[in-house]
């Protein structure tokens, strides 16, 4: 009986450690939310997560595109339905939406360590800082640009020399249209109620110096010089191509290779289809013109942030971690950026922004003069709205930003619906129904 | 001018505004179609209507160049299953709940067939969270089943409705003279019915399957991976801010397209007479 006894603790013993074995075995699953469909894109992203699979192989990663025009509504129901990726990528806005949903946990230690490790750029780290916390990492980030044609600046206005004042700036335009006999339209600008237009309008804004917020997080929209930038924005709208009062990303795209606009405040990311597609360097950026000796443009760093339910397991917060820290180091983070999208997407570290793998890509050298303004200014004078303070200041900012009111004001003022007095105060009326000031502390 | 001139005149005016109507509807299409065949360049230089260098290159990318998030062909199987689908339930739903409303007259005035409108007309919008708790709840989510179902709550209402036209139009007498033959009601229904309303069975059908071919917001909650995209969804995903793959989104466009041309053009005549069939009672 004895014997009996010792076999059968021995067996299940044995069956014990078979199966934790085979558990042991089973590699730790991961899933993540981008937003960044075109093939190149997503083969970075496979680049990276094959690189990393090859190092960690008890990893095993999965991408799944969701639209940036998608993200706000899939990511809320996945949260009500609790279908959630792992972590996800997002800009502070989505982020914010995120945050007031109570669904993701903070990252504090892992962004002080890489911030140590690689020396994260403040104003990009900062934007997802709050409540002592750090609620994301900025892998990549994006920044406007005065982008140009070179060669249309010499033919119509006798120089290859941007623009260095928003004056200088309207004067090109101006000339531009009028002697090429509206066969190329001096400027770029967006008027429809969308994305595109709130970001183009926020580089008047800040370089006039309004902000949607004050310190407090009260709303300051309707100011002299939020009134300013926008009369600013409706005089250079004059040189627009007509029907830009519709237009999202894919007509300025389409102009600026085509040759219709000479100039646009927008990402620099054209670049590739220039080096791809046209193999001409008859493309450039510069910084924003000077508007009575300031200038601002707009910045979107791209985060991670680690939702709540990751947590319960604590195998995928380490992975996830993990393939955090390998997305950061230089080399690698290269790939998110230079190869990614030249341009389109930059380095969120100084480390990475002076990594060797990143400046000798072949459209990044061809254009290099671009990185180099666009690092500039990304040091300089390139914020967010709403996020300008170091901290978060108003919680309604997503839900401002998700109702385009920015692009409404503007759209009501290219369109002659309303004047640029009655756009602000209306856009001021309807900031005040999403607003929720976070107090100081 | 006689009566027949005028007459013939008159004809003639109103083929030109057929024609013209026709043209400026068919012109984007038109447009579409030549450009899907223009390399990126020429898609991107100022516009020329016709390709300079045609090429295929766009359809050999979507259909060939595939990436771990994007498989244009199996978008367009995963469409293709999900309307088949969702029509042969629609029409197995619409049709006996059709026939069961024509021949109940207190069916018909009652209180089931008005909630059918009801369900019809409801903004489905507002249920889209629910929903897709409600399938994540049931191990749903992420199947093409949860469209088909989904599909099929928010067409078989309508598809009822159309077919109760039809049947009303089926003379009673003939189904009484079956059952005086000993044939069964399932019998009758299927062998004299259905083949009766076959018009009105196309036309609900077509209305099935185009309605959930083009179907997005559902497509977009219910399921997770990208592999199970519908074709929608996976034609979106050419159109990503800052950076739009003009070549495949057309040729996309196209092809998204020509299901529906084929399923539509040879019973266009069954749609039409489907639709106003009951518009004038005789």
């Amino acid at each position: 009986m004895k014997k009996i006894s010792v076999w059968l603790v021995g067996v299940t013993v044995l069956l014990l450690m078979s199966v934790g074995l085979v558990q042991a075995q089973e590699p730790v699953e991961i899933t993540f939310w981008h937003h960044e469909a075109p093939a190149h894109r997503v083969a970075a992203f496979q680049r990276v997560i094959d690189l990393f699979e090859a190092e960690n192989p008890g990893v095993q990663v999965t991408q799944e595109v969701v639209m940036w025009g998608d993200a706000w509504i899939k990511t809320l129901s996945a949260i009500e339905a609790g279908t959630l990726p792992d972590f996800q990528f997002s800009i502070p806005d989505l982020m914010m939406t995120v945050y007031r949903a109570g669904v993701v946990e903070p990252i504090t230690d892992l962004v002080k360590e890489i911030d140590e490790a690689y020396q994260l750029f403040p104003a990009q780290r900062d934007m997802y800082y709050h409540d002592g916390e750090y609620w994301g990492l900025p892998i990549f980030t994006m920044v406007m640009l005065w982008t140009y044609r070179p060669s249309f600046l010499e033919e119509f206005v006798g120089t290859t020399e941007p623009p260095r004042t928003w004056e200088e700036a309207l004067d090109y335009a101006r000339k531009i249209t009028e002697v090429s006999g509206e066969e190329v339209y001096g400027i770029g600008i967006g008027g429809a109620k969308n994305l595109m237009t709130t970001e183009q309008a926020y580089i008047f804004l800040n370089t006039v110096g309004a902000r949607f917020f004050d310190e407090q997080g009260n709303v300051i929209f309707n100011s002299p010089q939020t009134i300013e930038a926008i009369e600013l924005y409706k005089d250079f709208f004059e040189f627009n191509p007509p029907g830009a009062e519709a237009w999202s990303w894919g007509e300025i795209e389409l102009n600026i290779a085509a040759g219709t606009l000479a100039m646009s405040p927008y990402f620099p990311s054209v670049q590739k289809r220039f080096h791809e597609e046209f193999d001409s360097d008859d493309y450039a950026a510069a910084h924003i013109p000077f508007y009575n000796g300031r200038r601002g443009t707009i910045t979107y760093p791209n985060e991670v942030h680690i939702y709540k339910s990751t947590f319960e397991h604590p195998e995928r917060v380490a992975a996830v971690k993990d393939f955090i820290r390998f997305m950061m180091r230089p080399e690698i983070n290269a790939i998110l950026t230079a190869v990614q999208e030249p341009g389109g997407f930059f380095p969120t570290t100084v480390a990475a922004s002076q990594a060797d793998d990143y400046w000798n890509d072949p459209i990044v050298s061809r254009f290099e003069n671009i990185h180099r303004v666009a690092f500039e200014a990304l040091a300089d004078y390139a914020n967010l709205y709403g996020f300008e303070y170091g901290r978060w200041v108003n919680l309604g900012i997503g839900d401002i930003t998700g109702a385009d009111i920015l692009a409404d004001v503007v759209h009501r003022v290219v369109t002659g619906a309303m004047t640029v007095e009655e756009a602000v105060a209306w856009g001021h009326a309807e900031m005040e129904k999403f607003s929720e000031p976070v107090p100081l502390q | 001018m006689n009566s027949l001139t005028a007459k013939r005149v008159n004809n003639l005016i109103a083929l030109m505004v057929i024609i013209v109507v026709l043209l400026l509807l068919i012109w984007p299409f038109f447009y579409i179609f030549v450009s899907s065949f223009k390399p990126l360049r020429e898609i991107m230089a100022r516009a020329v209507f016709f390709p300079v260098e045609a090429t295929w290159g766009n359809y050999e990318t979507l259909l060939f160049a595939r990436t771990p998030v994007r498989d244009f062909p199996r978008f367009l199987l995963n469409s293709l299953l999900v309307s088949l689908a969702t029509t042969a339930l629609s029409l197995t739903v619409a049709s006996i709940s059709g026939y069961g409303i024509a021949r109940g007259k207190r069916l018909k005035s009652g209180l089931l067939s008005r909630l059918l409108l009801l369900f019809y007309v409801f903004p489905t919008i507002v249920l889209l969270i629910p929903i897709h708790g409600m399938f994540t709840s049931v191990g749903l989510y992420d199947n093409l089943w949860s469209l088909v179902i989904v599909y099929t709550a928010m067409i078989a209402p309508f598809c009822t409705w159309l077919l109760v036209s039809f049947f009303e139009n089926i003379p009673k007498d003939l189904e009484e003279s079956a059952s005086l033959e000993g044939a069964s009601l399932f019998r009758i229904f299927i062998r004299i019915i259905l083949p009766l309303a076959a018009p009105g069975l196309v036309a609900a059908g077509a209305y099935a399957f185009i309605t959930s071919w083009g179907e997005y917001l559902f497509a977009l909650l219910l399921i997770g991976s990208s592999l199970k995209r519908t074709a929608p969804l996976g034609l979106a995903t050419f159109t990503a801010e800052q950076y739009i793959e003009w070549g495949p989104l057309l040729a996309g466009s196209i092809l998204i397209m020509v299901p529906v041309f084929l399923l539509f053009l040879p019973v266009s005549g069954y749609f039409i007479k489907g639709f106003t069939a009951g518009a004038v009672k005789e």
